[in-house]
């Protein structure tokens, strides 16, 4: 398996009962996974321990056989190598276009950067808004950003959280079947949050339900949803 | 660009301070410079390693530093000089203790002077020259500390309402003739306390105690305000007789200020006490520091400061009486004529100073 | 099982440099507390005996009253600014902050050479037209002076406070308000004092704050008070533990208002949240009432900055020849570059605390910032005594490493440096720059932060890529902020300074208090002046933001 998360427990500080309790699966490499749940389900902490933003109270993560996290192994998020687009985007309100998604890009010379900067913007297909600044944008192009950044630097895994709740209903359509082209086109494994099951539907290959910070239901949209 | 400007502002900052940083050190690096000159010059000093002394001051008049300037070009020894209120200072050396670079303390306040000496921050000078220059009352017991200037508290009055024939002692002011007519600063100043600490040496600590609450029963006024308040407050008729200080009608009448001399000059100055123990005298004056690293160097300061030709400059600053007997004092404290002054030492409001201080929390004098 | 993971998340460079810093905070001010659990000595049983009732008595009354016309000026006059037209509004709003450039102690000498028999009402009276005031209407240096005097140049922090709360917060409350029928009167009582209930208490925290600690002010005027008294014990009757003593019932007296504060802040917190930021729609004042309350802030106006500032002037002219000379410039000089220098050592510690504090949000943290307050509530004189004990020691310990260096070295290098002074601000001011940088961080949340990290940065460099530019306004507002305190801040200047160091406060301060006001009066002068560009700049920040 590509990704293996086992028994994953966390508990917020001032929480009494555990947010997550024994969350395990396991996902395929290229597979797209979505995470249903109402809120406070606790789907947005998964992609969180996931990221390295919060630390387990115990579990094991491991991506292409390399643990992340263990009982004695916790990698900081920056080197993990797992992208992440933001509920509200998160846009760097100070770069432009050209300055958030070349953030990532470390240690590549300036040619390679310039490359790889031409190659998201056309995946995302905002070439010639480079220069703009995040709120020179309007949503959906902000969004668009979001996900060339965190796919500029070639993450092995990309998570999304609840990408379609900033936007207006009659875009979120049009955005859900642009971003599954992107996905699809770039081949990469993801896990996407999400409060609405059209979104699961529609882009998942596998659908996790989530409630109360427990798995009940795992398996494609068609079965789950019957 | 943006991020830039940041970074930029930043190490222009750290330049800036490593700058200001290295300018403030250089005083001291340029001292140091000075005195190997200096060493060059007399190497048979052997003591002066460094050409510096080292003043810890509680005056800050601009003629000060002009006479230090003389002493520095007659002796090549240059000072450093750090001023503040006295008790600042007399703290400030206590917690440096044996590593202090202070060799000379000089407070406006023979009290002072004495704290100093009780908490062993001084040490004796024994110098012919200091003790031909400053009589014996003037200086410590122990000679650890020597009167540089001399001031009277005194009565300053009314012209328009009191004849001066009717002022004669300080006990006088109890009298119930003057109730609500005399005007005192508050007793948590220093010259109110020396004044009380010389009636408790001269008259002992019951006389005293009776004394302050017949003044508290005759003031004009809850005590407020500077020693120039009190003679501004006789001209604003808010009372008729005012203790303060003789420098202050010096001071008022060279202010920048017309109406403050306009005060002074509508008002008179009376000695006290004279057919009796004497007017209250204090002193500024100078003290050896106990760890003193430049003692032979701030030895030669204090001599200087005491000699003829350094105390009229250094008395006059303030309006002041040369300590030194040989020196005539200035021709407005001439014009007040001469006057018998207490003939107790010094040392004395010193040691009474927490009992007059005790007296005066429970007389109520505020 | 996980404790180490949790460990070596939270051990980097950040937490081993707050944590040397909180250290470096806490040590000096040990030392005094150290002294409080001696018994106490026959000097204490004098003070309790006469003095005591007398200070609490005196700083509570100056608290309470000071505390409530405060809150009377700076909530009308920002309920005003904010909700209505009138003429001058524009200029008022920034004029009125004013005040704060002019130090509490100046404007107290100032007032009382206006005021006194001396002064230039009384002359003008009695010598144009022979009029002979009782002195008691024109008597500035009493208690209600000082209140008067407090009221007065804190005020600002009141209505500044308010203010801004108001222009973010409550329009659609205000607007509701006003279409539900009720006059202005009425929305004043009902409305926008509860709602901005937390903006005032935060407001008049930092002027009981300032009370306090204000030593200027109440020696001049003469007012045995907390401050005077420690002073006074300390140094007049060398009494370190009766002193330590009275700083501590000073302390508690300070815990418990903050605890007060909170307490009645409640979960409330009164800085804006993300939601949108609409001002409010202000109402045209007919003609009367628009003049009424033009009187109204200019006669506040005056008494806060335009009187004492042109006395101050009118004094400059008296005395500039004798006081204008190289030596001056050198005051500024020292003024400039120690203020320079100290608030920026303050805002890069403070940047480290802040930014460590938020990313670790545990109870150490929290404690953190609890301890980078302590300074502020403590009095510079009592700062300035645990400075040089610690100094002094530390030179000791630190004697062998001189040698090393210098084989002619002096044992004091550090303690008759100006290190110390700067040490002694960072601890004093570090507050004003921490919660300046803290609200910034607040503001901009932490999702940047986080992105950052996933997108491969580490903490340092998301630190200096992402943070700090994004709360670049409010590290300088903070950067502001403390350089206005610092070049005012006379007590632990007065006592740290080293050889032949002055500032333009020590030196105005000297002059006061040798009975010469009107030789104090360019050095003051100049500090109003700078204080008054910066404290521009500082509200010229704040606006942008809100735009």
């Amino acid at each position: 398996m590509f990704i293996e998360i086992k028994g994953l427990k966390f508990k917020y500080k001032n929480s009494q009962e555990e947010t997550i309790k024994d969350f395990t699966l396991d996902i395929k490499k290229g597979e797209i996974i979505s995470i249903l749940g109402q809120s406070g389900s606790g789907k947005s902490t998964v992609l969180r321990l996931v990221s390295g933003l919060e630390v387990p109270s115990s579990g094991t993560i491991k991506i292409d056989n390399r643990v992340i996290v263990d009982n004695n192994t916790f990698l900081f998020p920056e080197k993990r190598g797992i992208g992440m687009v933001f509920q509200d985007y998160a846009l760097f309100p100070h770069m432009t276009v050209e300055g958030n998604i070349k953030f990532g890009l470390k240690n590549m010379d300036k040619k390679e950067k310039n490359k790889r900067l031409e190659e998201v913007l056309d995946l995302v297909n905002l070439k010639e808004f480079k220069d703009r600044y995040p709120y020179e944008l309007s949503g959906g192009q902000q969004q668009r950003v979001a996900l060339a950044r965190a796919l500029a630097p070639k993450p092995s895994l990309l998570l999304l959280d609840e990408p379609f709740s900033n936007l207006d209903a009659d875009l979120q359509i049009e955005i859900r079947e642009e971003l599954k082209k992107i996905i699809k086109q770039t081949g990469i494994t993801s896990i996407f949050v999400t409060h609405d099951r059209d979104d699961s539907k529609a882009l998942a290959d596998r659908v996790v339900i989530l409630e109360n910070g427990q798995i009940i239901n795992v398996g494609n949209p068609k079965e789950v949803f019957g | 660009m943006k991020k830039n400007f940041t970074i930029i502002s930043l190490i222009f900052l750290l330049i800036l301070s490593l700058a200001f940083l290295s300018g403030c050190s250089s005083p001291k690096e340029e001292a140091v410079a000075n005195n190997e000159k200096v060493d060059g010059n007399n190497e048979n000093t052997a003591n002066n390693k460094k050409g510096v002394v080292n003043l810890y001051t509680d005056r800050h008049y601009d003629t000060d530093e002009q006479l230090l300037k003389v002493f520095t070009e007659e002796t090549g020894i240059k000072v450093n000089v750090v001023k503040g209120k006295s008790d600042e200072l007399i703290e400030r050396l206590a917690r440096e203790g044996k590593d202090t670079e202070a060799d000379l303390l000089i407070t406006a306040d023979a009290g002072r002077l004495h704290r100093a000496k009780v908490q062993e921050l001084l040490q004796p000078v024994s110098s012919e020259i200091l003790f031909n220059n400053v009589p014996e009352n003037l200086r410590d017991r122990d000679n650890q500390w020597f009167g540089l200037t001399v001031r009277g508290r005194v009565l300053v009055y009314s012209k328009d309402r009191v004849n001066p024939s009717e002022l004669s002692t300080y006990e006088d002011l109890t009298n119930s003739k003057w109730k609500g007519k005399i005007l005192v600063r508050s007793s948590s100043n220093i010259y109110n306390q020396s004044l009380l600490a010389s009636f408790i040496a001269i008259h002992g600590e019951e006389k005293a105690k009776e004394w302050a609450k017949g003044i508290v029963t005759n003031m004009a006024r809850e005590p407020k305000g500077n020693d120039r308040a009190q003679a501004t407050a006789v001209v604003a008729g808010e009372g008729d007789i005012a203790i303060m200080n003789t420098y202050y009608i010096g001071k008022m009448l060279n202010s920048s200020n017309p109406e403050e001399v306009k005060v002074a000059q509508n008002v008179g100055v009376f000695f006290p006490d004279q057919e009796g123990t004497g007017t209250h005298i204090n002193v500024s004056g100078v003290g050896l520091t106990k760890y003193a690293k430049n003692k032979e160097n701030a030895i030669k300061l204090m001599e200087f400061l005491s000699s003829e030709k350094a105390q009229k400059q250094f008395a006059e600053a303030n309006f002041e009486y040369p300590a030194n007997p040989s020196v005539e004092p200035s021709d407005l404290l001439k014009s007040w004529g001469e006057f018998k002054s207490q003939n107790i030492n010094l040392s004395l409001l010193g040691e009474y100073n927490n009992k007059a201080v005790e007296i005066f929390n429970e007389v109520g004098w505020k | 099982m996980l404790k180490i993971n949790k460990v070596k998340q939270n051990l980097n460079i950040w937490s081993i440099c707050s944590f040397i810093f909180i250290v470096l905070i806490i040590l000096p001010n040990l030392n005094i507390l150290l002294n409080f659990f001696s018994s106490p000595n026959e000097n204490w049983n004098h003070i309790k005996e006469y003095l005591l009732k007398d200070y609490i008595v005196n700083s509570l009354k100056l608290i309470a009253f000071t505390g409530l016309f405060t809150i009377l000026m700076g909530t009308s006059l920002s309920w005003l600014i904010s909700a209505y037209d009138f003429p001058f509004r524009a200029f008022f709003k920034w004029a009125l902050i004013l005040p704060l450039a002019i130090p509490p102690y100046i404007a107290a000498y100032t007032y009382n050479g206006l005021l006194n028999y001396t002064g230039v009402i009384q002359s003008f009276l009695r010598n144009s037209f022979n009029i002979q005031v009782n002195q008691k209407y024109f008597d500035i240096m009493s208690e209600n002076g000082a209140i008067f005097i407090f009221t007065m140049f804190l005020f600002p922090y009141v209505y500044t406070i308010t203010r801004s709360f108001l222009e973010k917060q409550s329009a659609s409350l205000i607007e509701n308000a006003r279409v539900l029928g009720r006059n202005s009167l009425e929305i004043f009582l009902y409305v926008v004092l509860p709602v901005s209930r937390a903006a005032i208490i935060g407001g008049v925290s930092l002027v009981i704050l300032e009370v306090l600690n204000d030593y200027g002010v109440v020696k001049y005027f003469g007012i045995p008070t907390f401050s005077t008294a420690i002073f006074k014990t300390w140094f007049a009757m060398g009494d370190i533990e009766s002193a330590a003593r009275l700083s501590a019932i000073l302390m508690f007296m300070v815990f418990t208002l903050l605890v007060l504060e909170k307490f009645l802040r409640g979960r409330k917190k009164f800085s804006y949240t993300t939601a949108e930021v609409r001002p409010i729609s202000r109402q045209k004042l007919n003609k009367s009432t628009g003049i009424l309350a033009f009187i109204y802030c200019l006669v506040i106006f005056s008494l806060g900055f335009l009187i004492p500032t042109l006395q101050l002037v009118h004094w400059s002219f008296l005395t500039y020849r004798k006081i204008l000379s190289v030596k001056f410039w050198g005051l500024m000089f020292n003024s400039l570059s120690i203020a320079l220098f100290s608030a920026g050592l303050i805002v890069i510690i403070a940047l480290i605390l802040a930014n460590y504090s938020r990313i670790n949000e545990n109870l150490i943290s929290k404690l953190y910032s609890k301890i980078t307050v302590v300074g502020y509530s403590i009095p510079g004189a009592v700062i300035a005594i645990g400075v040089i004990v610690f100094f002094v020691k530390l030179d000791n310990s630190m004697y062998w490493l001189y040698k090393l260096l210098n084989t002619n070295s002096d044992k004091l290098v550090l303690s008759t440096s100006i290190i110390m002074l700067i040490f002694a601000y960072t601890i004093r001011f570090l507050a004003i720059g921490y919660n300046s940088i803290e609200s910034g961080f607040e503001k901009v949340g932490k999702k940047f932060f986080e992105a950052s990290r996933t997108l491969g940065m580490t903490t340092t460099e998301t630190f200096l890529k992402v943070d700090l530019p994004m709360i670049k306004p409010a590290i300088f507002s903070g950067f502001l902020l403390v350089f206005v305190d610092i070049l005012k801040e006379l007590p632990l200047t007065l006592i740290l300074r080293p050889f032949n160091f002055d500032t333009l406060a020590t030196k105005a301060f000297e002059y006061a208090n040798d009975e010469m006001i009107h030789e104090a009066a360019i050095s003051s002068l100049i500090i109003i002046i700078i204080s008054v560009i910066l404290i521009y700049f500082f509200y010229r920040i704040g606006d942008k933001e809100v735009n």
